[in-house]
Formats: structure tokens, C-alpha cells, sequence
């Protein structure tokens, strides 16, 4: 019998299975799921409470099922997104969060003092001189503005609370 | 109408809006400029920082960076075919050409002037069209401010980004982040999980800075990293390149185009449509593509016609046609005004106030746009991507925290960077979602309304003559990408050939 899924040598996902593994596929399942949950959030809600997200969770899980047809019927469109350094995101992506982790602690001037060299390092510029006094001047700069003229308190760090 | 034009221009002219707008325009065209900024992101980082100022220093500050960013992207676009902005594509068809034959300053020159001429003829349709739009939908009840706003949520999903199917889950989502919160009927919890900071539901402008200001940074890091887009010396040389009888006909027409597609909720196709149309009516049609004045004249003036058209909309209806507009009616509500017919009654003086900034704005693009300025703003294009990451990240941190003084916003800022950045991965368009959270509360309320009002009977939302009208375009509307899908996954047959 011929295997109508693809030809995949003995012992490799067919192209039927790679199509299932697909962003598309796997985005439409998070989807249902997500839309799944919300619908079954809305049944602790009153009457009129719940209709509206009622109506857009059942939307949310129909468009996911249509996606997730659509892409077992007919594999997912061609992305036209260039290729990504995941290193570079994820260093990114790592050092925003630790960032937004150390404010707490160490208030927004001295973590924002240390972030920023650290992120223009990470991803690989290493002119100092432009790292330094850029900086400087726009950590400092935004500090005097939300001080200054907005009046807008910004976190001053746990340990520097102490003293 | 015209006193509260009048009033308003006199309210736009002292020193501090004045100040904003030029602030702006500086800022708007700095981000143009860089490949991979924008105006939405421009836009979403200054909204937390105009909480301090008052409404109309605000607008005109953010109408400054909107006109400023759509100008700024034709400077890499001219100088090294890199479009700043999406808008910017066509721009780099006939101004690159230019800049390779030296005439890089008069390319940049016609570019700043046709910018101005779209920007002005746009803030004049704002000021004449939206009031008598804003007296049509005062007729509207609940029922048809809730199919209006379904057709602002539909067109934006079917029309924005090449999937439907995803453009509806995106503005799906954005409906669902706006029913947490306690709802203002019942007084009952929905979606809180017990979280005392989200009883008052998810601050809009907490999402809009996590979705469009974390994933663009993140993504400058996966560039190439130390190298500046720009790594050449620019040689700029002002020098006019072009007649005024060579491009008066074609700043007109590309400008109706652009404000007739700013309108339209969801077009993002103007440029290409308003440069074709200049390409067709052309003595010169082989020039388009080498070096033509009348494609770099179309290009640049309907990019800029679109922006004050696309308030219209939103001014007057409350629908957001665009991500940008979107964010504007978030700035507005951020300032404690409610955009709709109303504000045209209540507070005529920020609408033509902000009609009034789009226009001198559009004119400060001549000074601030031109060849002499371009020569000083061509340097940002030597700056590292890499650095800009740091910049952008603590400016979107520092936003989202005085949001509400609090680091909880900033974790769900984050949080929702990483959403953001997962669905551009995905190919989900973001703006739905803004539109969703935007128009959702808005919407469930008048839908809530209405049933109380018919006592429970659903065919209000159907009876009604506007509401019937409202549906038959929600409708035609989504045919367009339902026609595109079909077309798209059940291709024709091709012809079989019988006999021989």
C-alpha cells in the first residue's frame, strides 16, 4: 500500500507529521487551549456577566480549529521572516528580564546603570567610549526629566532604602 | 465650527504646544529614520511620558512624532534604499536612484516638501470631514455603537496582515484582555485570578508598550550587531531637483488617495496605489524605478496624507483604523477623553487642537525634513543597533512603571513583550489585538445595554436600520479576505484538455 502522507525515508518524520509540528499548528492548538480555558472560566460567571466572553472565547477556539485545519489540509504558508540569531534574542530577551528583576532591589538608576553597557556588550557592540557616555547621559537625562519636571516617583531599590 | 477652529488655533500656538510639536517632529523623524523603529513604537514609548503633560501638549508632541517617523523613513530609504518605515518602500523605488546620481539633497528636499503638502491637505480633511461625521453618529444608539465597533474590530482583522484566520484570533484575544477587570454592571470579578492589581482590569497602555516597543528592541539584537545601518559617509548636497508645475498635480491626487485609504479602517496599501496611479498618468511611465521626481513626489506625499485622515475614524466614531490610530484613542482615554461624536461637544478644542498640531507639524517637515537638516540627521544612521536595545527597553520599563507606580505593570509589560514578540514570530498581526482591547469594553457595554433596553430580545442588534447597514458592510468586509482564501487554498483547476 502506498503511504499517501509522503515519501519519508524508514525512520524520519513524513511530511505529513512535520506539516502537524509546524508554528502554525502548534500556535493553533495553544489558541484552542487558551480559548478553551477562558470558556471554562465564564461558567462561574453570572448570567449577563458571561455572554461576551462566552461569545469571543467559542470564537478564539472556532478560528483555532479552522487554523489548525487548514494547516493539516494544507501545510503553512511559506514564512518570509528572515532567519534569527536565537542567541542574540534569548541574550536579549534574558537580560530585559534580569533588568526588570534587579529594580526592585536595586532601584532603576543603579540597575539601568548596569543594564545597559551590559546589554550593548551582550549583543556585541564594543565601541566603550559610545557605550559609557550614552549611558550616562540618557540614564541620568531620563532620571533629572521623571524627577524633575514630571514629578513622577521611579523605584529607589530596597537596599538603598536601608541607608 | 469654525469659532472652535479658530479657538483652538490660538490654544495650538502658545510657546509649550509649540515647543511639543517641534519636540515631536525632532523625535518622529529620528525614529523614521532607523530601520526597524517606527511610529508605533515612537508613539507607544511617548504616550507614558505625556501622563504629565497637559491633553493638547500631549497630542501634539505624539502628532509630531506620527508625521515626523512617516517623514523620517524616507532618509535610509534615499540614502540606502533600506525603507525606515513600511510606508517608505516606494519612496526608495526613484529616491535611491537619485542619491546614486548625486542628487541625494534634492532628492531629500522634494521628499520633506511632498511630506508636507500630504500632511497639510490631511489635517485640512480632518478639520472639514470629522465634524459632520461626528453629527451622523450622534443618531447612534447602543445597538449601532455595538455593530460599529464590531466593524472596526472586523476590518482591522480581515484587512490588516495576510491572514484572516489570525487576524481574528489576534482581535479575539484583545476582546478577552478587556473583559478582566470588574465588570461595571454586575460589579463582579472576571479573569483575576484572585489578583487584587487587575480588579481594574489591564491598563491599555501597559499592553500597547509591551507589544510594540519589547519585540522590536529584541529583535535590533538579532541584527547584525555592532554594524551601523549606515556605515558610509553620506555627501549631501542641497540642490533643487525639481518644478513646482512637475509635481503640483501629482501632490494633489497621491493626497486624495492617501486620505481617501487613511479613512478606510485597515488599508495600508496607499503608497503603492497612489505611486502606481502617478506611474499611469506619467508622460514619463519608463522613468518610475531609475530616478523619476513624480514617483519620489507620490511616494512620499500620500504617506504622509494618510496620517490625519486616519483619525477621522477614530475622532468621530471611536473606531481606530490603524495600529497608530489606535494608539491616539488610547492617548486620548489616557487623558480622560472619550473619543466619539461627544468629544466634538464636549471638548472642541483638543479635536481641532490636534487637526491644528498634524498641520504645523506637516510644515515644520519642510525646515526639519529638508537637505540643510539632513545632513545633521543622516548621523543617526551610524548608531550600533545594539545600543538602541538598551535605550528602547529602559524607556519601555520606565513608561509602563509610571503608568500607575507600580512594578506590577512593568512585569505584565514584559510579559507582554514576550506575547508580542511570540505572535510576530507567528505571523500574528499585534494592532487587532490594541483594536480588541480597545473596543471591547466599549462594545460588551453597548451589546449589554441594548438587551436591557429590548428586555432581553437580541433582534434590536438586527432590526434597526443603521445597525442593518453596519452588518451588510461587517459583511462585505469580510468577504475580501474569505474571496483572497479561496483563491489562496482552492486555486482553479487548470483546463483539461480533451480530444487530440
Amino acid at each position: 500500500m502506498t503511504d499517501t502522507r509522503g515519501n519519508a525515508p524508514p525512520g524520519q518524520p513524513s511530511p505529513a507529521s512535520l506539516r502537524l509540528l509546524s508554528g502554525d499548528a502548534l500556535a493553533a492548538v495553544g489558541v484552542f487551549v487558551f480559548g478553551a480555558t477562558a470558556f471554562f472560566m465564564t461558567s462561574d460567571f453570572s448570567g449577563q456577566t458571561r455572554i461576551f466572553p462566552q461569545i469571543v472565547s467559542g470564537m478564539m477556539m472556532f478560528c483555532a480549529a479552522l487554523l489548525f485545519l487548514r494547516t493539516l489540509r494544507f501545510g503553512q504558508k511559506p514564512q518570509v521572516r528572515p532567519a534569527v540569531n536565537k542567541m542574540a534574542l534569548g541574550r536579549s530577551i534574558a537580560a530585559t528580564l534580569g533588568y526588570v528583576a534587579l529594580i526592585v532591589p536595586l532601584g532603576f538608576l543603579a540597575a539601568s546603570l548596569i543594564y545597559m553597557p551590559l546589554a550593548a556588550y551582550l549583543v556585541g557592540v564594543r565601541n566603550h567610549l559610545l557605550i559609557w557616555s550614552m549611558t550616562i547621559l540618557f540614564v541620568g537625562g531620563i532620571y533629572l526629566l521623571f524627577t524633575g519636571p514630571f514629578h513622577t516617583p521611579i523605584p529607589r531599590g530596597l537596599i538603598f532604602q536601608l541607608f | 465650527m469654525f469659532e472652535h477652529i479658530f479657538e483652538a488655533f490660538l490654544l495650538v500656538i502658545q510657546p509649550e504646544v509649540l515647543l511639543a510639536m517641534v519636540l515631536g517632529t525632532v523625535m518622529g523623524i529620528l525614529l523614521g529614520a532607523l530601520p526597524g523603529l517606527s511610529a508605533t513604537l515612537g508613539i507607544a514609548l511617548a504616550i507614558p511620558f505625556s501622563y504629565a503633560l497637559s491633553p493638547l501638549v500631549a497630542l501634539a508632541l505624539l502628532a509630531g512624532i506620527h508625521n515626523g517617523a512617516s517623514q523620517g523613513g524616507a532618509f535610509p530609504a534615499i540614502l540606502l534604499r533600506i525603507p525606515g518605515t513600511p510606508g517608505a518602500i516606494c519612496t526608495s523605488f526613484d529616491g535611491y536612484p537619485l542619491a546614486q546620481r548625486g542628487k541625494a539633497g534634492g532628492a531629500m528636499n522634494l521628499a520633506a516638501m511632498s511630506s508636507a503638502v500630504g500632511g497639510t491637505i490631511s489635517a485640512i480633511a480632518l478639520m472639514l470631514l470629522a465634524p459632520p461625521l461626528a453629527q451622523v453618529a450622534l443618531a447612534f444608539g447602543p445597538p449601532e455603537i455595538f455593530w460599529v465597533n464590531i466593524f472596526g474590530i472586523a476590518a482591522i482583522a480581515a484587512l490588516l496582515g495576510d491572514d484572516f484566520l489570525k487576524g481574528v484570533i489576534a482581535a479575539c484575544f484583545g476582546l478577552l484582555l478587556s473583559a478582566i477587570g470588574i465588570d461595571n454592571v454586575t460589579g463582579q470579578e472576571r479573569f483575576t485570578f484572585d489578583l487584587m492589581q487587575l480588579s481594574s482590569g489591564i491598563p491599555i497602555l501597559v499592553v500597547m508598550v509591551g507589544v510594540f516597543s519589547f519585540p522590536p528592541a529584541w529583535e535590533l539584537a538579532t541584527r547584525s550587531m555592532n554594524q551601523a545601518a549606515g556605515g558610509e559617509t553620506f555627501k549631501i548636497v542641497s540642490e533643487k531637483i525639481w518644478k513646482l508645475s512637475q509635481v503640483w498635480r501629482i501632490w494633489l491626487k497621491s493626497s486624495f488617495i492617501g486620505i481617501i485609504i487613511g479613512i478606510l479602517p485597515g488599508s495600508a496599501i496607499g503608497s503603492f496605489i497612489a505611486y502606481n496611479e502617478a506611474r499611469r498618468s506619467s508622460k514619463n511611465p519608463d522613468e518610475f524605478g531609475k530616478g523619476s521626481i513624480e514617483g519620489l513626489a507620490a511616494a512620499e506625499s500620500v504617506n504622509n496624507a494618510d496620517n490625519a485622515a486616519a483619525m477621522i475614524p477614530t475622532l468621530t466614531l471611536g473606531v481606530p483604523g490603524s495600529a497608530i490610530a489606535a494608539l491616539m484613542l488610547g492617548a486620548l482615554l489616557i487623558h480622560g477623553l472619550q473619543p466619539g461624536p461627544q468629544l466634538f461637544r464636549d471638548a472642541p478644542q483638543i479635536v481641532f487642537g490636534y487637526a491644528w498640531a498634524m498641520l504645523i507639524t506637516s510644515l515644520l517637515l519642510i525646515p526639519l525634513g529638508g537637505a540643510v537638516a539632513s545632513r545633521l540627521f543622516a548621523h543617526v544612521l551610524r548608531i550600533p543597533p545594539g545600543l538602541l536595545l538598551p535605550i528602547i527597553v529602559v524607556t519601555a520599563v520606565l513608561g509602563s512603571f509610571a503608568s500607575q507606580n507600580a512594578m506590577f505593570t512593568v512585569y505584565l509589560a514584559a510579559l507582554f513583550g514576550l506575547i508580542g514578540l511570540m505572535m510576530e514570530r507567528l505571523n500574528f498581526p499585534l494592532a487587532p489585538v490594541i483594536i480588541g482591547l480597545v473596543l471591547g469594553a466599549k462594545a460588551e457595554f453597548s451589546l449589554r445595554i441594548s438587551l436591557m433596553m429590548s428586555g432581553g430580545d437580541a433582534t434590536v442588534l438586527f432590526t434597526r436600520p443603521i445597525c442593518i447597514v453596519m452588518i451588510c458592510l461587517t459583511l462585505l468586509l469580510l468577504s475580501i479576505p474569505a474571496r483572497r482564501a479561496l483563491r489562496l487554498y482552492w486555486p482553479k483547476r487548470p483546463a483539461t484538455t480533451t480530444g487530440g
